[in-house]
C-alpha cells in the first residue's frame, strides 16, 4: 500500500468505506428486517393466539346466540358469524400454520387444535347450530351436554397452542435478538474497522500533512531547508519535492525580493525626495507664475494708466509752464515788494528803538513829576501854616494855599496816571520792538526764500520744458512697453498653465510614490520576518 | 483854627498849625550815637543843627516809614527856662490841614499819665483825631539831653 | 475861604470814604477819568463839586500817591536845599516879581503883585477900541479892566508871539486899586539885593516914565516898574 500514490490510496480507502459502509446498511437493513420479522412473527404469534381464541370464543358466542336467539331472528347473522368465525379460525390457524413450517411443537400443536376444530368442535358447532335451527331446545341441551368437555378441550388446546406460540414467539424473539445482536456487532465492526480504516489512512495523510506544514511553517519561518523524506513515496516525495523546490524558489525570492525592496525603498525615497522637490519647484513656479501674471497684469494696467497719466501730465505740465512764467513775474513783483517792505521794517525798528529809548527818558520826566507833586503838597502845608500865623494879614495867603494844594493833588493825581500810561507804553513798546524785529527777521527771511525761489521757478520752467519733449519719447517707448507687456501676460497665463499641470500631475506621482512606499514597506517588514534566519 | 494833621501808625493826631515853624521833607538824619532811640538824628536847617524825634519811634516802638509823605514838623520846643528850640518830629503821613473848632475836640475823660500829650478828640468820618500837646511830648530824658545838647550843637 | 473839605486820609491802600456820602460813592480806582470830569461826567459828586479836584475822592488819590518811597537820591536832595537854605530874608532885600513882555524883562514889586494867573478869555469892551485897554477879565468872580503893556509902552517885537503856555495874566495892585496885563513869562518871586538895582540916575534914552531902575538877572536887563507910577500912567491911559 506504501507505494500506492496518495489518489489511490485515497480511492482505495473510500472505496472500502463506502463498502464498509454498504456493508453495515446492509446489515443495519438486515437487522432490522429480522428485528421487524420477527417483531412481525411475534405479533402474528400473539395476536394468532388471540385471534384463534376470539375465533372459538365468537364461535361459541355466536352459537350461543344461537341458542339463545330465536332463530327467526338474528339467525341468519348468528350463523354467519359464526362461519365467519370458523373461517376465520381456520384461516389464521392455517396461516400460522404455514407461517411457521420449521416450529414441529408449533405446527404439531396447530394441528392438533386445527384437528380438535375440524373434528371436534367445528361439527359440534355445526351439529348445534343445525339444531338451533330446527330444535333450539335440542341444540341447547346438546351444546350444554358437551360444551364443557370440549370448552375444556379446546381451552387445553388453545393453551397448548398459546404455550407453544409463547414458545415459539420466544424463540423467535430470541432469535431475532441474537441476529440483532449479531449484527450490531457485526456493525460495531464494520465501524470500529472503518474507524481503523479511516484512522489508519487519516494518520498517514495526516503525517504527511503534518510535515508538509511542518515544512510551510519552517519555510514561513524562513527556514528552506530540503526535507529528506523519510517515508519515500511517489506522491509524498513529490509533494517533499514540490516542497523543496518551494523552499528554494522562495528562498531565492526572498533574497530578490529583499534586494527588490531595498532598491524600492532606496528608489522610492529618491523619487520622494525628488518628487518633494519637483512639487515645491512645481508650487513655486505656479506662485511664481500666478504672481509674475498677476505683476503681468498690473505693468499692463499701469503702462496704460502710465501712458494715460504721462499725456495728463505732459498737458499739466504745458499748463505748470505757463502758470510758471506768470509766477515768475509775479515772484519779481512780490520780490520787489517784499525789498521794500524789509526797508520800511528796518526803518521803523530804527524808530521803535528811538521810541523805546525816549520811553526810557519818560521815567526820568516822571520822577522829576513826582518830585514836583511832593514839594508842591509840602508847599501847600507850609503856605496853610503861614497864612494862619500870618493870622488876618494871611487871608489872601491862605487862599492861595488852598489853590497850591489842588494844583498838588492834580500833579500827583496825573503823575500817578501818567505813570500806568508810561508803564503800559513801555511795556506796548516792547512788544512793538520784539514784534517789529521778528518781523524783520522773517521779512528778511521771506526774501531770501522768495529769491531763491525764483531762481528755482526759472530752473524748473527750463526743466519742465525739457520734461515737456521728454514726454513724447516716453509716450512712444511706454506705448511699445504696452504690447510687450500684452504678450507677457499671454506667455505667463501659458506657463501658469503649465506649472499647473505639472503641479497636479506631481502631486499624483506623489500619492502613488506614497502608496507604493507604503507598499514597500508591508513586504519589507514580511520579508524581513522571512529573513531573520538567513 | 487850623490844624496840622498826621499820623503815627493807624493813630491820627491833630497839632495847633500856630506852633507849626515849618514842615520839611524826610531829610536824611545824621545819626547821634548815644542819643535814646527816638532820637532819630540830627538835621541843618536855616543855618541850624536841629535835632529830629522820631514820634513812631516814641510812641509805637518802631521807626517811622520812609515815604514821601512822612515829614518832619518843626516847632518850637520851649525848655524848662522859657527857651525855645527847634524840634524836629518825624511823623507819617503828614499831607493834610483841617480847620476846626477847638470845642469839636471831645476831651477823653481819661488822661494817661504816660501820655500827657494827648489831648481831646475829634471824631470825624475816619475816625478819632486826637489834639497832640507837643510841649508835653518829649519825655524828660529826652528833652535833658537834647537841650542841654542844643546849646554845643547850635555852636558846632 | 476856609476849606472843611481836607479830609484825613486812611491807611494809603484803602479807597478813602466820601464823608457825606455811602463808600461806594465813586468806587472806581481812578474815577476822575471814568466818570469824572476826565471821562463821561457821569459821577454822582459831580453837580456838589462842580470839578474833580474839588472832590475828596481826588485829594485823598493825590495823598496816597505821596505815600510811595523817596526817589533814589532825593533825599539827598533835599537835605541839601535846606541845608543850603538862607536865613530868612533881611530887610535889605528886596523882592520882585519878573515878568516878560515880548523880548524885555520887567519886574514889579511882589508886594504889589496880587497874582499870577492863566490866559483866560478878556472880554472886550464894545465902545473901547483902543489897543491899550484889552478888556475885561474875570478874576476870581471880579471883572477887573485888563490892559496891554506891550501898546502902553510900544514894547514892540518884530517876533511873532511865542511861549503861549507860559502866557500868563499879572494882577497887580496898589491902594484898592487892581490891574491885569496879560504877559509873556512870569518869574519869581525873586530876591535882589537892593544894591543890585540900578538906579535911573542918568536919564535914559528910551527909560519910559514908570521905571524905577533897572537890574541883572541871569543875563537879562531887568527894568523895574515904580508901581505908583504904573498905576497913574494905566489910569491916565484908561479914562
Amino acid at each position: 500500500m506504501k507505494r500506492f500514490t496518495i489518489w489511490q490510496r485515497m480511492m482505495a480507502t473510500l472505496l472500502l468505506l463506502l463498502l464498509l459502509l454498504v456493508g453495515a446498511m446492509g446489515l443495519a437493513l438486515w437487522v432490522a428486517q429480522i428485528r421487524l420479522t420477527a417483531a412481525q412473527h411475534s405479533e402474528q404469534l400473539s395476536t394468532a393466539g388471540q385471534r384463534i381464541y376470539a375465533d372459538v370464543l365468537r364461535m361459541n358466542e355466536a352459537l350461543r346466540g344461537l341458542l339463545l336467539e330465536p332463530p327467526s331472528e338474528g339467525a341468519q347473522s348468528g350463523r354467519s358469524d359464526a362461519a365467519s368465525a370458523e373461517s376465520d379460525l381456520l384461516a389464521n390457524l392455517s396461516d400460522l400454520q404455514r407461517g411457521f413450517p420449521d416450529q414441529p411443537a408449533l405446527t404439531g400443536a396447530l394441528r392438533s387444535f386445527r384437528e380438535f376444530a375440524e373434528r371436534t368442535l367445528l361439527p359440534f358447532d355445526h351439529r348445534v347450530m343445525e339444531l338451533a335451527g330446527t330444535d333450539p331446545v335440542a341444540a341447547r341441551t346438546e351444546y350444554g351436554k358437551n360444551r364443557a368437555a370440549l370448552q375444556d378441550q379446546h381451552e387445553a388446546l388453545l393453551a397448548n397452542l398459546e404455550r407453544e406460540l409463547d414458545l415459539v414467539k420466544n424463540s423467535e424473539l430470541s432469535h431475532a435478538q441474537g441476529l440483532f445482536a449479531a449484527g450490531l456487532a457485526g456493525l460495531l465492526l464494520i465501524v470500529i474497522t472503518a474507524l481503523f480504516l479511516a484512522r489508519s489512512q487519516s494518520s498517514s495523510w495526516a503525517r504527511l500533512l503534518y510535515h508538509a506544514s511542518a515544512r510551510v511553517e519552517r519555510m514561513r519561518r524562513g527556514d528552506f531547508t530540503e526535507d529528506v523524506d523519510s517515508e519515500p513515496t511517489a506522491d509524498f516525495g513529490a509533494l517533499t519535492d514540490g516542497f523543496n523546490r518551494l523552499a528554494a524558489d522562495l528562498s531565492q525570492l526572498v533574497g530578490q525580493v529583499q534586494l527588490s525592496v531595498a532598491e524600492v525603498d532606496a528608489t522610492s525615497h529618491d523619487l520622494s525626495k525628488t518628487t518633494d522637490h519637483q512639487q515645491s519647484a512645481a508650487q513655486d513656479v505656479e506662485s511664481a507664475a500666478s504672481q509674475a501674471e498677476t505683476a503681468a497684469g498690473k505693468i499692463a494696467a499701469g503702462s496704460n494708466d502710465l501712458i494715460h497719466t504721462i499725456k495728463e501730465a505732459s498737458r499739466t505740465v504745458d499748463q505748470s509752464w505757463q502758470l510758471a512764467g506768470d509766477g515768475q513775474a509775479a515772484l519779481t513783483g512780490i520780490e520787489a515788494t517784499m525789498s521794500q517792505l524789509v526797508e520800511a521794517t528796518g526803518s521803523l525798528e530804527a524808530k521803535l528803538g528811538a521810541l523805546s529809548e525816549k520811553a526810557a527818558h519818560l521815567d526820568g520826566a516822571i520822577t522829576a513829576i513826582v518830585k514836583v507833586a511832593d514839594q508842591t503838597n509840602l508847599l501847600s502845608l507850609n503856605a496853610a501854616i503861614e497864612a494862619e500865623k500870618a493870622g488876618e494879614y494871611g487871608l489872601g495867603f491862605a487862599v492861595v494855599a488852598t489853590e497850591i494844594r489842588r494844583l498838588s493833588d492834580q500833579t500827583a493825581v496825573a503823575t500817578n496816571d501818567l505813570e500806568k500810561m508810561i508803564k503800559g507804553m513801555h511795556g506796548l513798546i516792547l512788544d512793538g520792538v520784539t514784534t517789529i524785529g521778528k518781523f524783520s527777521e522773517g521779512t528778511r527771511e521771506s526774501l531770501q526764500s522768495l529769491s531763491h525761489a525764483g531762481t528755482q521757478l526759472a530752473q524748473s520752467i527750463e526743466q519742465m520744458r525739457k520734461i515737456s519733449g521728454q514726454f513724447q519719447s516716453v509716450l512712444e517707448s511706454v506705448n511699445a512697453q504696452a504690447a510687450d507687456v500684452q504678450r507677457l501676460n499671454r506667455t505667463m497665463e501659458q506657463l501658469n498653465e503649465a506649472a499647473r499641470q505639472s503641479a497636479e500631475t506631481l502631486r499624483q506621482s506623489t500619492v502613488g510614490l506614497g502608496k507604493l512606499n507604503g507598499a514597500a514597506r508591508d513586504l519589507q517588514t514580511s520579508v524581513l520576518r522571512l529573513a531573520r534566519s538567513k | 483854627m487850623l490844624f496840622l494833621l498826621f499820623q503815627l501808625g493807624q493813630d491820627r493826631y491833630a497839632l495847633e498849625a500856630r506852633r507849626v515853624v515849618e514842615v520839611l521833607p524826610l531829610l536824611a538824619l545824621r545819626p547821634l550815637p548815644q542819643a535814646p532811640e527816638s532820637v532819630a538824628g540830627i538835621f541843618y536847617y536855616r543855618g541850624q543843627q536841629v535835632p529830629a524825634v522820631d514820634l513812631c519811634q516814641l510812641t509805637l516802638g518802631r521807626p517811622a516809614e520812609s515815604r514821601l509823605s512822612t515829614r518832619i514838623i518843626i516847632v518850637n520846643y520851649l525848655d524848662a527856662r522859657g527857651v525855645g528850640h527847634w524840634v524836629g518830629l518825624v511823623a507819617e503821613r503828614v499831607t493834610e490841614v483841617l480847620r476846626k473848632k477847638p470845642t469839636d475836640f471831645v476831651g477823653p475823660g481819661v488822661s494817661i499819665k504816660a501820655a500827657p500829650y494827648l489831648g481831646p478828640v475829634l471824631l470825624d468820618h475816619e475816625g478819632a483825631v486826637q489834639w497832640i500837646y507837643e510841649q508835653r511830648l518829649l519825655p524828660d530824658p529826652v528833652s535833658d539831653i537834647l537841650f542841654s545838647q542844643s546849646a554845643l550843637w547850635a555852636q558846632s | 475861604m476856609t476849606s472843611d473839605q481836607h479830609h484825613i486820609p486812611q491807611a494809603s491802600t484803602e479807597r478813602p470814604r466820601c464823608p457825606r456820602h455811602a463808600p461806594t460813592a465813586t468806587g472806581k480806582a481812578d474815577c476822575w477819568n471814568q466818570i469824572g470830569i476826565g471821562g463821561d461826567g457821569s459821577c454822582p459828586e459831580l453837580p456838589k463839586v462842580i470839578c474833580c479836584r474839588n472832590c475828596p475822592v481826588y485829594s485823598a488819590a493825590a495823598v496816597r500817591f505821596l505815600a510811595r518811597p523817596l526817589p533814589e537820591g532825593y533825599q539827598l536832595e533835599r537835605t541839601e536845599e535846606f541845608a543850603q537854605t538862607s536865613k530868612l530874608p533881611t530887610a535889605r532885600q528886596i523882592s520882585l516879581v519878573l515878568f516878560r513882555l515880548q523880548a524885555d524883562w520887567f519886574a514889579l514889586p511882589t508886594w504889589a503883585c496880587q497874582e499870577v494867573a492863566e490866559r483866560r478869555p478878556i472880554h472886550s469892551l464894545p465902545h473901547r477900541s483902543q489897543q491899550i485897554v484889552l478888556g475885561l477879565v474875570n478874576v476870581r468872580g471880579e471883572l477887573l479892566v485888563c490892559v496891554s503893556l506891550d501898546q502902553l509902552f510900544q514894547v514892540g517885537s518884530s517876533q511873532a508871539q511865542q511861549a503861549h503856555t507860559l502866557a500868563r495874566l499879572l494882577v497887580a495892585g496898589q491902594n484898592g486899586h487892581r490891574l491885569v496885563f496879560p504877559v509873556d513869562e512870569v518869574h519869581g518871586p525873586h530876591r535882589f539885593d537892593a544894591k543890585d538895582l540900578q538906579s535911573f540916575s542918568a536919564p535914559v534914552a528910551r527909560a519910559p516914565a514908570c521905571l524905577q531902575g533897572l537890574l541883572a538877572w541871569e543875563g537879562r536887563t531887568v527894568s523895574l516898574f515904580d508901581v505908583e507910577q504904573l498905576f497913574t500912567v494905566v489910569t491916565r491911559s484908561l479914562s
